[in-house]
């Protein structure tokens, strides 16, 4: 392209005119090594851009970088639920194995009238019979919701702190 | 997604998120930290990262969120670049090379004057080649805002080099 043509697209794309492919004619121009005279004052640009398009990442560690991180700051929370869950499990496995470790106990003194009996109510009433029932598992709920609380404020004040050690971190 | 199809799906951008971070941060750790934090985060939004049309505009506009917020916490403006220009070809003599050291350290201070905005699409377009519309896409702007922020760059370049041309610098 002869200087008229140089010209023309430079004019063009100081105005913003200009497309890509024509962007990179100016380019190609003005890093030839032949820029005519009279436009040498608008060379150093179009040589900065070509040196900028060469600056790159130099760490071959990246990639084993991030992924050192992701695998080290992969341990999740539990999710509200998910803990819930896993405390109700938790939980109901206690109360089936002391009812039956209860239940087991119960037996060995009705067949050994060991000294360590426990009285044994016979009821015969349905009625009283419900309200017993109801007043056993009602105490038991209690208790339950007393420990599941405090497992609860437990988790929290777990995740509060690890949060804030994951802030301090970064 | 594994991470290593993530990593090679998303690796062909690291270097214009590199180039881009380190327009606005200036120095050459902080932008290689945004970058890394920037693929992390990317993988920490896989479900989200896999329904994103454009990607890249994706990455683009979390190293542009990163950077800015990397550079008011620290209080700091951007630097000129460093190291990184000083790599010249061996065959260059040391007189040419002083003289291309200058051209670009000129080139640098005019394009680190430059407004916020018109530095990102400064770089976008004439490091990166981008589109008008995928520069737009990136930056969260309108097309005619694009094209007045490459224009306004250009006019400023253009005055800087003709004064410094005519003092002979």
């Amino acid at each position: 392209m002869d200087y008229n043509d140089i010209i023309l697209l430079l004019n063009k794309y100081w105005d913003g005119e200009t497309s890509l492919q024509e962007e990179k004619i100016l380019k190609d121009y003005f890093n030839s090594g032949k820029t005519d005279p009279r436009l040498s004052a608008y060379a150093p640009m179009f040589q900065y851009i070509q040196k900028e398009q060469q600056v790159s990442l130099d760490n071959d560690d990246f990639s084993s970088e991030i992924t050192n991180k992701t695998t080290r700051d992969n341990v999740k929370p539990l999710k509200r639920n998910q803990i819930w869950m896993r405390m109700a499990a938790a939980i109901l496995f206690l109360v089936v194995g002391a009812w039956i470790y209860c239940s087991l106990q119960t037996d060995n003194l009705n067949n050994t009238g060991s000294k360590y009996a426990v009285k044994v109510y016979e009821v015969e009433d349905p009625e009283e019979a419900k309200i017993i029932v109801k007043e056993a598992l009602m105490m038991v709920s209690g208790k339950m919701n007393q420990g599941a609380k405090k497992a609860s404020d437990g988790i929290n004040n777990f995740n509060k702190i690890k949060n804030i050690i994951s802030r301090k971190g970064k | 997604m594994q991470m290593n199809d993530f990593l090679y799906h998303i690796h062909q951008f690291k270097d214009s998120l590199y180039r881009f971070s380190l327009r606005i941060v200036g120095r050459t750790d902080e932008a290689e930290d945004v970058v890394q934090e920037v693929f992390i985060k990317a993988w920490e939004k896989q479900e989200d990262y896999s329904s994103i049309q454009n990607t890249e505009a994706f990455l683009v506009r979390m190293t542009k969120n990163l950077s800015i917020d990397k550079l008011r916490s620290k209080h700091r403006r951007a630097e000129q670049l460093g190291d990184e220009v000083m790599k010249l070809g061996t065959t260059a003599t040391p007189e040419k090379n002083a003289e291309v050291t200058d051209t670009i350290e000129r080139m640098e201070d005019i394009v680190a004057g430059l407004p916020e905005k018109q530095k990102m699409v400064f770089q976008l377009r004439e490091i990166e080649g981008k589109s008008y519309q995928e520069i737009a896409d990136c930056l969260d702007i309108s097309m005619d805002q694009v094209k007045v922020n490459v224009f306004r760059a250009r006019k400023t370049i253009k005055e800087k080099l003709l004064k410094a041309d005519a003092y002979g610098l």
